[in-house]
């Protein structure tokens, strides 16, 4: 198109009558003070340093955010906290390619089309307010608050959360626990009793037996645990790995022993043996602090020989027997860890109790090098308390929240062990009815196990009749939704949050915002009391602050220096704690004891009565004549033997083993075909679920997923590396899991990458990879594949100069595979079978 | 002072008018751009004289089956093309430079460019936080800043006055618009479905062009 002076004159005109309304556009003013000789060039002002709480991924590191005129320009860790202690990782770096993301969800949005086709118009929040109000309010006033379901990912407002969903009245609160770390956090749980948390003492450490944790790239504690392990390795403490991955974590160990999947249990049962046999143990410690005898336990683990663990785990008899002996002779300095390997199994609850209790059996639990914990996992609530008025917890039941099924999923009150497993399959069975659902920082029709049908229920309005998503990128699950909300980012909003300390004090820690949120951008703590208000019914009456500063004021009032304290510092440590080492050790004082009872065959201590159960509470246990606080189980001891569990499986007519043992995952047990393998999964030290693949800064360092296979199973397969593969997943055969008849869960393609850091039985997998909806950076890849949706020829930003990088959806293989005893996901245990295409 | 003479003042009258002419077609591309079709504007577009596919300089800033929809249903659709191309969720057409530019971080040194330049000539951003503009860099806001500064032009009081702002506004195209601007009018253009998507970055396209010309000579 040319234009001439006439065209441009005619246009001109027309243009002038279009734009002419007053309001239509106010953009650019002339200012009114005179400055034009004092800028030189350079942006003027101060760099100013806000502390604040990364949220990249999980840990909660400790920043400090450098914002020049309002824009952050970089983010360093934070000495303050004492936690992560200066220290940040690769993700908290990248906060500003989070925050700056140019694809990120700005406005909120209304679907115009059907549900799932993409089509959206942008509304103001006035509108999302009255149309979420409006069916909210619908949903309380029938008297069925529990047909309100809340869908959670990482959730680090947990008060808001909590204050919302208690005062709408509705128990259908879905985390992701058993996708996490239920087997884990059970295990101990009903061990020592006191927490759900090891935090082994690494930095003063000199043994660590770690069973498949990835410490280095993905733990929960990951920048807090690298950084002490790293110390204690400078200080001579030696680490040796079990896993079925030559992980970074297996690479910064002293040694790496490739095992099978699943066979964690049966190796810590072997160093159990070794350790009974060889009296390697320390059986004063034993027999006085767990609940079953040292002769008895070594009775126990006879049969678990080095040999056998060998023929089942890979692992050669004599390292088993070598490491188990060094690790008792470094103790009590000496210590294992195991999240997200051990216990991500089938068999994973008794794998961890077994791991748990060789701590017991060398005699290291809370010991200065040892095997620790802190009852806390978080700040202490009660120096902290949350502001009044609190809402009561709901009355009304969630069918899917509280699942019986597994008896010790929802066994720990206040635990949260929630089945978030089976979620989405219950749903398409119609066990419970949902008008609503709100999904929070969470893609679960792309990170749940069986993604398809987490999308199936999601776009079916018979099964959720209303879903609206608050986040701060669009994600396969915003597809589904009819709202979408515009979430803050971590840098863009408040909490008051801490984690469970490696340090072994607890501490309390302030994230705030480092910059005005972007666009449209609101917190849960902004939209909940606006929603309340809306909703009324009394909801309102729990939101008495104006400003969610007003409400931090008042939970920062024990703070010395209260919430202005927390701006400027970021963490706040009690200076009158100390470390949790060996707290059962403790003696109770003449006042702890004035009105006690003891137990004369058992010494347990008790004081006063349960309120709601009416049984004595348990304050202590006499232990050689001096009255000690002891463990916080039923018996003041170290469990080794559970009766709770054998109780609670009986309640759902199952059998469980009071002690821990071997369970071979029967799928493995029946043996593997020749192209069969067992599918692993694993995630990258850059990546945190959905919420860092839109990073421009993180997709660059690693953006493919092509499945390791051991060169020796290719050449068996006639595979070279590189080649195409067709990877075919089974559900288990397994009748204590829901559809485990080993029918086909799904099919993907992907190409193999030879490598001998892979067990020749196993085929690893990421996640972290095959989105299709999660803005372009996230879904970069354009190799065909068969991910639902995915969509070759939307436009790329120009940066992504990986954009045919290979990216698979694994959960696409990955079938809801449930742990019969807690519902903990079994990550590590899918059968698949691989064709060369 | 000398006075002018007729042609001088003819001159001054064309550039007067040519001013404006700008004026109004950034301030349209600024609106076009800045946020969604309203009530106001549909109607405006509809009376225009420039609507239908049919018109005869190849122009169309509203489609004819939009134009025959209810105006809440026209609204509606207009809405949901203005979000495909410049809201998303991923959007066809990220609306800013920073983007455009191959930046990593929204706003990046593209909006500082644009933040400098608003220093340099004392205007001030006001409106982008109430049409919640994320980044200065975004394509309506240069668009706006040409609008004024063309406007200030065809109003100035004198020659230097009216040099001054015609001076400012060829620094922005130099820096700020034609490096990028082109290149995306015409990826709107070519990707939006409905009208004015098309027909106005077509039409920006082509000033930039007489923009560009102008500058060489």
């Amino acid at each position: 198109m040319k234009l001439d002076r006439r065209d441009f004159l005619k246009i001109g005109m027309v243009a002038s009558a279009a734009v002419a309304a007053p309001g239509l556009l106010h953009l650019v003013a002339r200012k009114t003070y005179p400055n034009r000789t004092a800028w030189q060039g350079k942006t003027v002002g101060d760099v100013k340093h806000i502390p604040s709480m990364c949220q990249a991924c999980t840990t909660a590191c400790g920043i400090i955010a450098h914002v020049k005129d309002g824009r952050l320009l970089t983010v360093s860790g934070n000495p303050a906290d004492p936690n992560s202690r200066g220290a940040i990782c690769a993700k908290g770096a990248a906060s500003p390619s989070i925050l700056y993301d140019p694809y990120r969800v700005l406005h909120p949005l209304k679907r115009v089309g059907k549900r799932g086709e993409g089509k959206w118009k942008r509304i103001t929040w006035e509108e999302a307010y009255a149309e979420i109000a409006d069916k909210l309010k619908k949903i309380r006033e029938s008297g069925h608050p529990e047909e309100f379901a809340f869908q959670q990912g990482r959730n680090r407002s947990a008060d808001a959360v909590n204050r919302f969903l208690d005062a709408f009245g509705t128990p259908s609160h879905f985390n992701h626990r058993a996708l996490c770390s239920a087997n884990r956090r059970s295990a101990i749980l009903s061990t020592i009793g006191d927490t759900d948390w090891d935090l082994g003492d690494f930095e003063n450490t000199q043994y660590v037996l770690n069973f498949g944790c990835n410490w280095a790239e993905a733990h929960q504690g990951h920048i807090p645990i690298a950084t002490r392990m790293m110390k204690g390795r400078e200080r001579g403490a030696k680490i040796v790995t079990f896993e079925a991955r030559l992980s970074n974590t297996a690479a910064l160990s002293d040694e790496w022993f490739c095992v099978k999947p699943g066979t964690d249990g049966v190796i810590a049962l072997a160093m159990a043996h070794v350790i009974c046999s060889e009296g390697l143990w320390d059986k004063a410690w034993f027999d006085t602090w767990s609940n079953y005898s040292a002769d008895d336990y070594a009775a126990h683990v006879a049969q678990y020989t080095p040999e056998r663990a060998a023929a089942e785990s890979g692992v050669p008899a004599d390292a088993i027997r070598r490491i188990a002996r060094e690790f008792a002779g470094a103790a009590p300095r000496s210590t294992t860890i195991c999240a997200r390997g051990s216990h991500a199994h089938r068999n994973g609850y008794y794998n961890d109790r077994a791991i748990t209790i060789l701590n017991a059996l060398v005699g290291n639990m809370g010991y200065v090098g040892g095997w620790c914990w802190h009852p806390l996992s978080g700040f202490d609530k009660k120096q902290h308390p949350e502001p009044e008025p609190i809402p009561p917890k709901p009355t009304a039941k969630s069918v899917i929240a509280d699942a019986k099924d597994w008896p010790l999923a929802n066994a720990y009150p206040g635990f949260g062990m929630k089945v978030g497993t089976i979620v989405y399959l219950w749903i398409k069975e119609k066990k419970q009815k949902l008008s609503a659902m709100m999904t929070y920082n969470t893609d679960q029709a792309w990170s749940w196990p069986e993604m398809g049908l987490v999308q199936e229920v999601l776009k079916d309005e018979t099964l959720i009749p209303f879903h609206f998503c608050l986040d701060v990128m669009y994600s396969e699950t915003a597809q589904l939704a009819d709202i979408i909300l515009p979430w803050t980012t971590y840098l863009e909003r408040w909490d008051i949050d801490a984690r469970p300390s490696l340090g072994l004090v607890d501490y309390v820690g302030l994230r705030q915002p480092v910059v005005k949120p972007l666009g449209e951008s609101k917190d849960i703590r902004e939209i909940f009391p606006e929603l309340a208000r809306r909703i009324g019914g009394g909801m309102e009456k729990y939101y008495p602050w104006k400003t969610t500063e007003e409400y931090l004021e008042a939970y920062f009032k024990n703070v010395p220096g209260g919430f202005n304290y927390m701006k400027k510092h970021g963490a706040w440590v009690d200076p009158k704690k100390k470390p949790n080492y060996v707290p059962y050790l403790k003696q109770l004082s003449s006042a702890d004891l004035e009105g006690s009872t003891t137990d004369p065959a058992t010494g347990i201590i008790t004081k006063g009565e349960d309120p709601k159960t009416k049984k004595p509470i348990a304050i202590g246990i006499m232990i050689n004549g001096i009255a000690r606080v002891g463990f916080k189980t039923p018996s003041r001891k170290v469990e080794v033997f559970s009766k709770f569990l054998v109780d609670k499986g009986q309640s759902v007519g199952k059998t469980f083993s009071p002690l821990p043992i071997y369970s071979p995952i029967p799928d493995h047990e029946l043996g593997l075909t020749d192209d069969q393998l067992i599918m692993i999964s694993f995630k990258w030290n850059v990546h945190n679920a959905h919420r860092t693949m839109q990073s421009m800064w993180l997709q660059e360092i690693q953006h493919s997923n092509p499945a390791w296979v051991n060169p020796a199973t290719a050449s068996r397969l006639g595979l070279k590396d590189g080649d195409w593969v067709e990877v075919t997943s089974y559900r288990p055969r397994d009748a204590l899991v829901p559809h485990g008849d080993g029918s086909v869960c799904g099919t993907v393609k992907t190409r193999v990458r030879l490598t001998e850091g892979v067990h020749p039985q196993v085929i690893a997998m990421s996640h972290n990879s095959g989105r299709w909806a999660g803005g372009p950076v996230a879904a970069h890849a354009d190799e065909p594949s068969n991910v639902p949706g995915f969509d070759a020829d939307a436009p790329r930003p120009s940066g992504v100069w990986w954009k045919n990088a290979l990216s698979v959806a694994q959960n696409n293989l990955m079938p809801v595979y449930p742990d019969p005893i807690t519902g903990q996901q079994a990550y590590h245990d899918t059968i698949v079978r691989l064709r060369k295409v | 002072m000398t006075p002018s003479s007729a042609s001088e003042r003819s001159e001054r009258h064309v550039a007067r008018i040519d001013a404006a002419a700008r004026r109004d077609l950034y301030a349209l591309g600024a609106r076009i751009f800045a946020v969604e079709v309203d009530g106001e504007l549909l109607r405006r577009l509809a009376s225009s004289g420039l609507a239908g596919a049919g018109h005869p300089d190849g122009l169309g800033l509203l489609d004819d089956d939009i134009a025959s929809l209810d105006e809440h249903d026209a609204i509606e659709e207009l809405a949901a093309e203005y979000c495909r191309l410049f809201i998303g969720p991923h959007p066809t057409c990220p609306p800013y430079a920073s983007t455009q530019r191959g930046e990593a971080l929204l706003g990046g040194r593209a909006g500082a460019r644009v933040l400098g330049f608003l220093e340099r000539h004392g205007l001030e951003l006001t409106g982008c936080a109430a049409l919640h503009i994320a980044s200065p860099d975004h394509v309506a806001v240069p668009l706006a800043v040409l609008a004024t500064l063309y406007a200030e032009a065809a109003a100035a009081p004198d020659e230097t006055s009216a040099a001054a702002a015609w001076s400012a506004a060829q620094e922005l195209l130099v820096q700020s618009v034609l490096p990028w601007m082109p290149g995306y009018l015409a990826t709107v253009a070519s990707s939006a479905r409905r009208e004015p998507y098309r027909s106005v970055p077509r039409l920006l396209a082509a000033l930039l062009e007489e923009e560009r010309d102008g500058l060489a000579r």
